[in-house]
């Protein structure tokens, strides 16, 4: 008899992200509940199609079969009452109670049953499944992602009695294709029900679908000469809306392909229908889409007529609205911007656009990427595609309708206002007018936003503050460009922001890039290094903090780095024992010069030299004060020499406490 | 595949859900912006009394209106309503079934079921469900519904609201709204098209909603109404408030339309439309002798 559990979850169709976390739960609930329990399995397996939530459990076996739990009951000279209270809880007799430290025992035998077990498990986890929404339906108690229809249990070929879940019962039916096989069927195994339904035009494993889909998909590319563009998730998402993914393909007028921005087609086909696009050998988009059906007919019937007319519709729509742009042409909708709202208090985005000239100037003087004239162009431009019908249609598009709007008349330009939307995270290839374009304009939204008042918390930040300062970062880093962002901001905000500055407002926005450049920093060096390092510095040039956050960790690795590190903490090490043994501190307020000899004078000479010096110059001192503890007896007899002794190691540890979390 | 004009897909339809114990209502005779608005469903889903109805209902949308420029956006449409309370439990096959009334068979059309949460956030409804999709075009919104006016479905009814214009025009296979034929020809006459009907009040909506809309009037308007839909509701007249309910949000359509409302308004607007749903629900319920659990207030 096969020990092999199958429970189907049958309902309406589960909303696609829904469906991959409950499958991860799923796989992640059996395998811990069957573990804790000590029940052998050889498969865990879990799938998910638009109607069903199916988990397969094979080859369960309990470790042993039998279990016993010991039971501590009250103490053995517990009055009467107390006694057979506890065992009449358990339902058990004087004679079956053992002793033990002076407390009375029972020890119970289980004879497992792994039927029950899996009932109770079953039964906890179709309660438990953490669907991110829950709904009601009809009259019913039970809530689900949608309206669940049928639980299907079998265990040993059997339907598992037992398990409940509102008005529902376990059986042992499930159904074909919604439309075209709706008729229940019996099922005995897993295997039954993965051919069944098979045939019954559902493929229930989403693995295969996933992989039909993609195998199809390229068919249809060759025969059609062009290359498909793999999308990983969509093809996920692709395979959570079929039961069985029937791949075909649909034509776009080719005039669309060529006037519309390929971005906004792959937003519509991508985004909206779920469709695939591909290449042709040129790698332009090629005027055709692939989708997938959830039925097969032939190719001449309106499945795909229906799905060539959406997108006509919809691009002609978009046509409609980038035509109307690319006759007002760019420039046009610079005055627009005065009826775009930025912040109530900043004005509109005319008037960033003012500041985006600003903030400009101040990082091309740094820079010296661009003429004054281009940066009052770039400036003016940068946002004006928002005013433009299609940006208002297809928000996702802005930078790039900008960019279409203005290549033709200067390609650097137009290229700079696409890229303005950079956010540092993959290296791209952008030009140095795009990367001090994207710079400016966060900087003036970070800065401008923080002297307005406005605030990041810990669960709220509306205007992604965060992230245009992790960009900014990001940005600066990829670019490799030298700037002190205190610098920046301070110019920025005298020249732009004269009403609002205020030093506290500005300290903010310090500390706020602060930690975020930390944050970054703990991502690839140690965290103690990046604290004490940013803590020290007085201007804030990231790329030159990088280099030396960079330069010492691999030194502190050194057999110099070490040693240093090794100093500082004997250092430590005798202080502490000193000063408790005196219950006093030392200090090197409290050196007596003439009382030190040579080799003393030397190192406290040196330490001074030391001070504010780049930690990778440490490296001799390591060795001077090893060299000077492993020659000098610190606790001379003489107690005045002693506590000179100790107040020159003090000295050494304020010298260390630079770095408070290094050393 | 069929040819039915569009006056007999409505009479299909109505007939269809009509069979399955439906009444048929009608159309309600305020502007509206969607079919989930009239009475028959906003007020009708609350509380336990059980309810079956289908309703055609004009949607007015003022800032949808493209001048009769774009094949496929009116700013005045035709909704096919369906409420059922509670929702049944073959609601999906009920639909599927309507469909092949009007000549879309299941079996050589690609129908899917795509989550869409619905969400009306002026009166405070909201639901979970799904568009359908008819070969990719999205047909009809299909909504198990959650929470109406501010306070919780128990039971749950289930709403279709058809795409009228849109089944027609996959149905007839034209490509614009304007060329939907809206009764059948004879061998006298030709078809009158929805263009023949409309063409001129969806042109001249358009420059008044957009246009010559006045503003202040609509401003004033609004605040008229408000105030005499919470009194209305406080002296137990909910029925009659909601009317004014609705008329408020049609102002405010029309403000929008008129590009006057900036974003904070906008937030504001619908905040007070949801107190007047709210105020004319909880005055219904009362009416009912009913209590319901309210919503929670999404931040």
């Amino acid at each position: 008899m096969h020990n092999e559990l199958l429970l189907e979850l049958y309902s309406e169709e589960i909303p696609y992200l829904a469906a991959i976390k409950a499958v991860k739960y799923a796989e992640d609930f059996f395998e811990k509940e069957l573990k804790s329990a000590n029940v052998n399995f050889s498969v865990v397996e879990v799938t998910s199609g638009p109607r069903r939530l199916a988990i397969v459990l094979k080859d369960l076996a309990y470790e042993s079969s039998i279990k016993s739990e010991k039971i501590k009951g009250p103490k053995v000279d517990s009055p009467e009452i107390a006694i057979s209270k506890f065992l009449e809880k358990y339902n058990v007799d004087k004679s079956s109670v053992l002793e033990e430290n002076g407390y009375l025992y029972i020890e119970i035998m289980e004879s497992l049953n792994l039927k029950s077990l899996l009932i109770k498990i079953v039964n906890n986890f179709i309660k438990s499944i953490p669907w991110p929404k829950n709904m009601l339906w009809a009259e019913h108690k039970i809530s689900w992602i949608r309206p669940l229809k049928n639980i299907l249990c079998i265990f040993q070929s059997k339907i598992l009695e037992g398990i409940e879940f509102g008005h529902l019962h376990s059986n042992n039916i499930t159904f074909g294709h919604h439309v075209l096989f709706p008729e229940s069927l019996v099922i005995n195994s897993y295997m039954e029900y993965v051919q069944k339904l098979e045939t019954r035009k559902v493929m229930v494993n989403q693995h295969l679908r996933k992989a039909k889909i993609i195998g199809d998909a390229a068919k249809l590319c060759e025969l059609h000469s062009v290359h498909l563009e793999m999308d990983e998730n969509l093809v996920a998402e692709i395979a959570a809306l079929v039961e069985y993914p029937f791949m075909m393909v649909g034509k776009i007028d080719h005039f669309l392909v060529e006037v519309l921005p390929r971005e906004l087609i792959e937003l519509t086909l991508k985004k909206n229908q779920r469709y695939m696009i591909c290449e042709k050998a040129d790698k332009t988009l090629a005027p055709l889409f692939i989708f997938a059906a959830n039925i097969n007919v032939e190719t001449r019937s309106k499945v795909v007529s229906g799905n060539e007319k959406v997108v006509r519709a919809r691009l002609h729509d978009a046509m409609f609205f980038y035509e109307q742009d690319r006759k007002k042409g760019l420039a046009l909708y610079v005055e627009k911007l005065k009826d775009l709202n930025f912040h109530h208090k900043l004005g509109n985005m005319y008037d960033k656009s003012q500041r985006l000239f600003d903030i400009l100037q101040i990082l091309n003087n740094k820079l010296q990427i661009s003429s004054d004239i281009k940066l009052e162009k770039l400036a003016s431009l940068m946002k004006a595609d928002l005013a433009s019908v299609t940006v208002s249609e297809f928000p996702e598009l802005q930078g790039i309708v900008g960019y279409y709007l203005f290549r033709d008349v200067e390609k650097e330009i137009a290229l700079a206002i696409k890229e303005q939307y950079y956010r540092g995270e993959v290296l791209e290839n952008i030009s140095k007018l795009g990367y001090i374009g994207a710079l400016s304009d966060k900087f003036d939204t970070l800065i401008s936003l923080f002297l307005a008042g406005e605030r990041p918390t810990g669960s709220k930040d509306p205007f992604a503050l965060r992230r245009q300062a992790i960009a900014i970062i990001k940005i600066i880093e990829f670019a490799g460009f030298d700037l002190d962002l205190i610098q920046v901001i301070k110019e920025f905000s005298a020249k732009s922001f004269k009403e609002f500055v205020s030093d506290q407002g500005l300290k903010d926005v310090e500390n706020f890039m602060l930690e975020r450049l930390k944050n970054h920093l703990k991502n690839t060096y140690k965290s103690e290094l990046v604290e004490d390092l940013c803590a020290i510095q007085n201007e804030f040039r990231i790329n030159k903090l990088i280099e030396d956050v960079k330069k010492v960790q691999q030194f502190l690795g050194t057999r110099e780095g070490l040693s240093l590190a090794g100093a500082f903490k004997r250092v430590h090490n005798i202080l502490e024992i000193e000063e408790k043994r005196d219950k006093t501190g030392f200090s090197s307020l409290n050196i007596v010069q003439k009382t030190l000899n040579d080799d003393e004078q030397n190192l406290v000479s040196e330490i001074e030299k030391l001070k504010g010096v780049n930690l990778l110059k440490l490296e001799a001192i390591g060795m001077q004060i090893n060299h000077y503890l492993d020659n000098t007896l610190v606790n001379d007899n003489d107690a005045q020499i002693r506590a000179n002794r100790l107040n020159l190691l003090a000295k050494i540890r304020e010298f260390a406490s630079i770095y408070p979390r290094i050393f | 595949m069929s040819d039915l004009s569009f006056q007999s897909i409505i009479l299909k339809l109505v007939n269809f859900w009509v069979s399955k114990g439906c009444i048929f209502l009608q159309p309600y005779d305020t502007e509206m912006g969607a079919g989930t608005l009239h009475p028959s469903t906003a007020l009708r889903v609350l509380g336990k009394e059980p309810w079956n109805a289908v309703y055609l209902q004009p949607s007015r949308r003022p800032a949808d209106g493209r001048f009769a420029e774009n094949p496929n956006r009116v700013q005045h449409y035709y909704q096919l309503q369906v409420i059922i309370k509670p929702s049944p439990e073959n609601f999906q096959e009920m639909y599927l079934e309507s469909l092949q009334e009007i000549g879309i068979k299941v079996q050589n059309n690609d129908i899917r079921f795509v989550e869409d949460d619905w969400e009306n956030p002026s009166i405070g409804a909201s639901g979970l469900g799904y568009e359908v999709w008819l070969n990719g075009m999205e047909v009809t919104q299909f909504t198990y519904m959650q929470q109406m006016c501010g306070y919780l479905c128990r039971p749950v009814a289930g709403e279709i609201t058809y795409g009228l214009e849109r089944i027609a025009m996959h149905v007839q296979n034209v490509d614009s709204i304007f060329d939907i034929r809206w009764n059948d020809r004879t061998v006298e006459k030709k078809a009158m098209t929805y263009g023949d009907i409309f063409l001129q009040s969806e042109k001249e909506g358009c420059a008044f909603s957009q246009r010559y809309a006045n503003i202040e009037f609509l401003r004033s308007s609004f605040d008229l109404y408000e105030s005499e839909c919470f009194k209305l509701a406080l002296n137990h007249l909910p029925t009659a408030a909601y009317d004014l309910c609705l008329k408020a949000s049609h102002s405010f359509n029309l403000l929008e339309a008129r590009r006057s409302v900036s974003v904070i308004e906008r937030a504001n607007y619908l905040k007070r439309i949801r107190s007047m749903a709210k105020a004319c629900a909880k005055a219904y319920l009362e009416s009912k002798s009913e209590r319901l659990e309210e919503a929670q207030e999404n931040a």
